[in-house]
């Protein structure tokens, strides 16, 4: 090392994915790419977990084909899928997950890692339909695309709605004081019904009702929150957009008050309610409840600001922003949105945000990520507690992805389940730092204008195995390129 | 705990390593790095880094 040498470190690197600052200003903690990664408590960039196909082949991680893992065909869609808990009048609940596949209604019991239609007719719209939504309401799944006769599952059977008259068509529902509140009708684009306390089935009797938000603002009912602190929260989009807050818990007390404007909600999917904010993706950027209310619609405030080139600038399809849909992963802290990239023919971008390192106020730091699945469409998804067919995890939530092949890819596969695949095709996990041209260390700042003398770069990292990454080093506009041992290393003492 | 034998055992956290790159040296005014993994079924956790300089001129003489 020569006497002059220093070094200029970045450790522990604290910083998320800014893609919308110019990389030559950005502080060195942040990234200008984030791909395939997610955030640990600590700040460090790790490999995302990989995907497998549902099937009871699972443990094989490969692009499974067996029996029972594809629904209807390889060419239908997964439209919606879901987790259903049944109790009854047992303490021992059961657990099935729901899909909606092509034209067909799915069950996988145990959930044991095969589909099985869940009646020889249960056919339910299309497979070009992707606003499919299924709710948890009164121990059945309440199936709904805006176009088809909802229906509902008992887990035994499809049911139609069996008190008084049929539900009308509508695009989504939410379960909330024992009722079920269905909106996004398709004869009455601003009004919310609600059934009787205790009977879904009962949307015409004297305890049932309906209301309507602000009728011919040019905009429709687009989605609804779960239940957060005691009220509902309804969002109107998808072209100008305003969010209500409905209030009380009978309908005598049911109050309505308009709580933000802006931000249009364009899917019921892409709403996300958590223990503590409700997030949604919309035509402009990513926005939590909380900071909405407090900091007001504009982009300083948006969740998404470090990423809003991919609005902007048009990364993403904005006409297929009507698909997109999110999730929340509670032991992963993140909430996500899949969108479709523009130029590209799939919907495999998951947007996730880190909201357990984030600081939401404007100007605060946001740890975003963006993990590009291989092979994959993915126009539904979601949270999933594991069922049987994986035994080391079950119990265990996992972000389940539908496909565009018929299949379910279960998430949350790691390095121990020889899983960090795609359905066993291989991705990569890619970090950049900014452009650094100001270096401080112990023997001050090298000015951006000053030259340095490059001798080396020291990787901290975690050993993960007998394999490599690759290091790319660009000083000035110049690029060269080497590799770094993962396996990790020491010195026998002696 | 393990037993640690002199000569045999190898001193390092099981969880944190780093690795050298001396290799990657050249003259200039930034540094922009970049980490990729794209191997089947290989992981990838990074804390951070270093970047070894000296400093040079306060003035550069080349034509940029």
């Amino acid at each position: 090392m020569s006497t002059h040498e220093t070094q200029f470190t970045v450790h522990p690197a604290l910083g998320g994915l800014d893609i919308a600052s110019d990389p030559t200003v950005l502080d060195p903690n942040f990234l200008t790419i984030a791909d395939n990664i997610e955030y640990r408590e600590g700040g460090q960039r790790k490999k995302r977990p990989g995907f497998r196909v549902y099937s009871t082949a699972m443990v094989t991680n490969s692009a499974s084909t067996a029996a029972g893992s594809i629904m209807v065909s390889t060419g239908a869609t997964v439209r919606a899928v879901t987790d259903y808990w049944r109790y009854g009048a047992s303490l021992t609940p059961t657990q099935e997950y729901v899909s909606v596949t092509g034209a067909s209604i799915f069950k996988s019991t145990g959930p044991s890692g095969t589909w099985a239609a869940i009646t020889a007719t249960s056919s339910f719209g299309s497979d070009s339909n992707v606003t499919t939504n299924l709710v948890r309401a009164g121990d059945k799944i309440v199936v709904s695309d805006a176009v088809t006769q909802p229906i509902a599952y008992d887990g035994t059977s499809l049911v139609a709605a069996t008190t008084g008259s049929l539900w009308p068509v509508f695009t989504a529902g939410k379960y909330h004081l024992n009722r079920l509140f269905f909106y996004g009708l398709s004869t009455a684009p601003s009004q919310i019904n609600y059934t009787a306390a205790n009977n879904i089935f009962d949307s015409t009797g004297t305890d049932s009702g309906s209301f309507t938000v602000n009728v011919g603002d040019g905009d429709q009912i687009v989605g609804v929150s779960q239940p957060f602190y005691a009220s509902l929260y309804v969002f109107k989009g998808p072209q100008f957009g305003s969010v209500y807050q409905l209030s009380g818990a009978t309908p005598s007390t049911f109050a309505m008050a308009q709580v933000a404007t802006g931000a249009p909600l364009l899917n019921n999917n892409a709403l996300i309610t958590t223990p503590t904010d409700v997030y949604w993706l919309s035509a402009y950027g990513v926005h939590s409840l909380q900071t909405t209310v407090k900091f007001g619609n504009v982009e300083e405030a948006f969740l998404s600001l470090p990423i809003q080139r991919l609005w902007r600038d048009g990364v993403i399809r904005r006409s297929h922003l009507d698909h997109a849909w999110g999730f929340w992963h509670p032991t992963r802290n993140i909430v996500g949105w899949c969108v479709h990239p523009t130029g590209e023919l799939t919907h495999h971008w998951l947007l996730c945000y880190n909201y357990a390192l984030s600081d939401p106020k404007p100007g605060g730091k946001k740890f975003w990520s963006i993990w590009k699945t291989t092979g994959g469409d993915h126009i539904s998804g979601a949270v999933m507690l594991m069922g049987a067919a994986d035994t080391a995890h079950t119990g265990d939530p996992h972000l389940f992805l539908g496909t565009s092949v018929g299949q379910v890819w279960d998430g949350d596969q790691d390095a121990s389940d020889s899983g960090l695949n795609d359905a066993g095709a291989a991705y990569t996990a890619t970090i950049r730092t900014p452009i650094i041209t100001r270096f401080k260390s112990d023997r001050g700042v090298a000015a951006e204008t000053a030259e340095k003398s490059f001798a080396g770069v020291v990787t901290y990292f975690n050993p993960k195995g007998a394999y490599s990454a690759n290091l790319t080093a660009i000083i000035d506009r110049r690029s060269q390129a080497t590799t770094v041992s993962l396996a990790g290393k020491g010195d026998p003492l002696g | 705990m393990a037993d640690f034998t002199l000569d045999t055992s190898t001193l390092g956290g099981s969880d944190f390593d780093y690795a050298e790159n001396p290799e990657l040296t050249d003259r200039g005014r930034s540094i922009q790095l970049q980490w990729d993994q794209g191997g089947a079924n290989q992981d990838l956790e990074l804390f951070g880094y270093s970047v070894r300089y000296t400093p040079a001129e306060e003035t550069p003489k080349e034509n940029v």
